[in-house]
């Protein structure tokens, strides 16, 4: 896992947001709520995923550290093994409307909106 | 974190911010250099700053494919003619600035970069800008120089250190009263058996002014000594930030790193403007995030004024025993030891609110005074941290 990096393989457990205007608390809790609920999400079951027992149990929110915060936080979820085979899934079809739904929509992306890089700038326009 | 994985690849600037980076390095530097005797009015100045922008801006739109060195020349020679037909006269004010900005730029030729391969704008640049990249060497030397410095300092390489750039369009810094280009970001990316840090040096290439071409070496510092070691002695894979704001890295670590700024330009005495004037900026810097009464305040000011505060309070009991400059030294060592040490953000967060009421309370607490005073004659901060995490 790191910022900005094609993903891997291996990085398929870690999954990001950004957040402007809201405390990382906050978010965290929000993250944390969204997947307690995730189970009996309807969403989540017409696309046929199915939870299983303990996949948030490993689960940690960071926010990584430096000079400066910037306007927009960049915050990464890492599930546990348990978690390998609907993390994509339970993050894109739960936890990002769920988020957007509580801070509003121009508050949480998927995407660094600030970065000038084509693939984040392309992704955002996409949205 | 999964085992077995490797040092990731680092990713950089691209192509278009790079361009503009490195422009607009060479024209600060170039500045930079001059005497004050030979520097334009501030009215010719900012009229050529305005040309070279908006030239850029079309030429990097027009010549989108062009290698960095061609689009380098193409602004310079531009930004001259328009600047010549606009200001008149008056453009003999700026002369000495455009040939010595010209010199510099003659010299930028990205075939020697990393012979054989130009950047084309493609993914194939990250490893270009890795191997060589000199187009954001102020960047890459100043990572370089921080990295040697903390190696010094801290004595060994607890960590890995990956170094990536990346571009965004607004400051990336929230810093109240002050707006800077440059920031740094630092991600862990351990195994079970490697300690890797991520470092990133974000920067607005087209907000790049004076005062964050001046913080840059600050920033790369803060990097390095505050986050890239941070935990490193944990045998376990280090966790990332957060709820918790370490004071010992953002505020006693950035006392330390701006001493060391400060002793550095003292050392190079008053012909080196350079280090003087970027130790300033970190002085600004620290004392702005470390501002707790300002409204706006940085967000992490609370954390960093305690850790400015044991740090200063540290000094002023260590000078008591050994005098100042033996004083700055144990300080630091002891800085790094805090830092390098396995305990986690909470621990550091609770063990330093608790030094604050023993450094600003009465009654002091003895046995953590004799604690302190132990490690100037032993080295070890093992016995420190265990009483910091149990009383």
């Amino acid at each position: 896992m790191a910022p900005g990096m094609p993903l891997k393989e291996e990085d398929f457990m870690d999954r990001r947001i950004y957040a402007k205007g809201v405390d990382f608390a906050q978010v965290e809790e929000a993250i944390r709520e969204a997947l307690r609920d995730a189970g009996s999400s309807k969403e989540l079951a017409a696309a046929g995923v199915q939870t299983p027992p303990g996949f948030t149990d490993e689960l940690k929110i960071a926010k990584g550290q430096g000079m400066s915060p910037g306007e927009w936080t960049e915050i990464i979820a890492t599930f546990g093994p348990l978690a390998a085979t609907v993390a994509e899934d339970v993050w894109t079809i739960v936890v990002v409307p769920f988020l957007k739904r509580k801070f509003r929509d121009d508050r949480i992306a998927t995407n660094n909106p600030n970065s000038t890089s084509p693939a984040d700038k392309g992704a955002n326009e996409k949205k | 974190m999964t085992d077995g994985r490797t040092a990731p690849e680092p990713s950089h600037l691209n192509l278009d911010d790079r361009k503009i980076f490195s422009l607009r390095a060479a024209y600060l530097r170039t500045l930079a250099d001059l005497s004050p005797d030979a520097l334009p009015s501030d009215e010719v100045q900012g009229e050529f700053d305005d040309e070279l922008r908006k030239v850029s801006a079309r030429v990097l739109g027009e010549h989108a494919h062009d290698p960095l060195d061609t689009f380098l020349t193409a602004v310079l020679d531009r930004t001259s003619r328009a600047s010549q037909a606009a200001l008149g006269g008056a453009y003999e004010e700026i002369r000495p600035v455009v040939d010595a900005l010209r010199k510099r730029i003659d010299g930028v030729k990205c075939g020697l970069c990393v012979k054989g391969d130009i950047c084309n704008g493609r993914a194939g640049d990250d490893r270009i800008v890795a191997e060589g990249g000199r187009c954001i060497s102020d960047i890459k030397e100043a990572m370089r120089n921080a990295k040697d410095d903390a190696t010094r300092e801290y004595g060994r390489v607890p960590a890995a250190v990956v170094v990536c750039t990346s571009g965004v369009s607004q400051a990336p810094t929230c810093i109240p009263g002050l707006s800077l280009a440059v920031n740094g970001r630092t991600w862990f990316s351990d195994d079970a058996t490697t300690k890797t840090s991520i470092v990133t040096v974000e920067v607005a290439s087209s907000l790049l002014d004076g005062q964050s071409m001046a913080a840059l070496n600050y920033v790369a510092l803060h990097e390095m000594f505050c986050h890239a070691y941070q935990m490193s002695a944990r045998p376990e894979a280090r966790e990332n930030e957060g709820l918790f704001v370490d004071p010992i890295a953002e505020g006693m670590l950035d006392a330390v790193i701006v001493g060391l700024m400060e002793e550095k330009a003292q050392a190079a005495g008053v012909s080196d403007t350079g280090a003087a004037s970027e130790a300033d900026m970190a002085r600004r810097i620290h004392l702005a995030r470390k501002a707790t009464r300002d409204r706006p305040r940085f967000s992490q000011a609370p954390e960093v004024a305690l850790g400015a505060l044991v740090h200063d309070g540290v000094l002023s009991l260590y000078s008591k025993e050994v005098g100042r400059n033996k004083a700055s030294q144990a300080v630091r060592r002891l800085a790094y030891d805090l830092n390098l040490n396995g305990w986690d953000y909470r621990q550091r967060r609770d063990a330093f609110v608790r030094l604050r009421a023993h450094f600003l309370g009465k009654p002091r607490d003895a046995q953590l005074i004799d604690l302190f005073i132990r490690y100037l004659n032993t080295s070890s901060v093992n016995e420190l941290v265990h009483y910091l995490t149990n009383n």
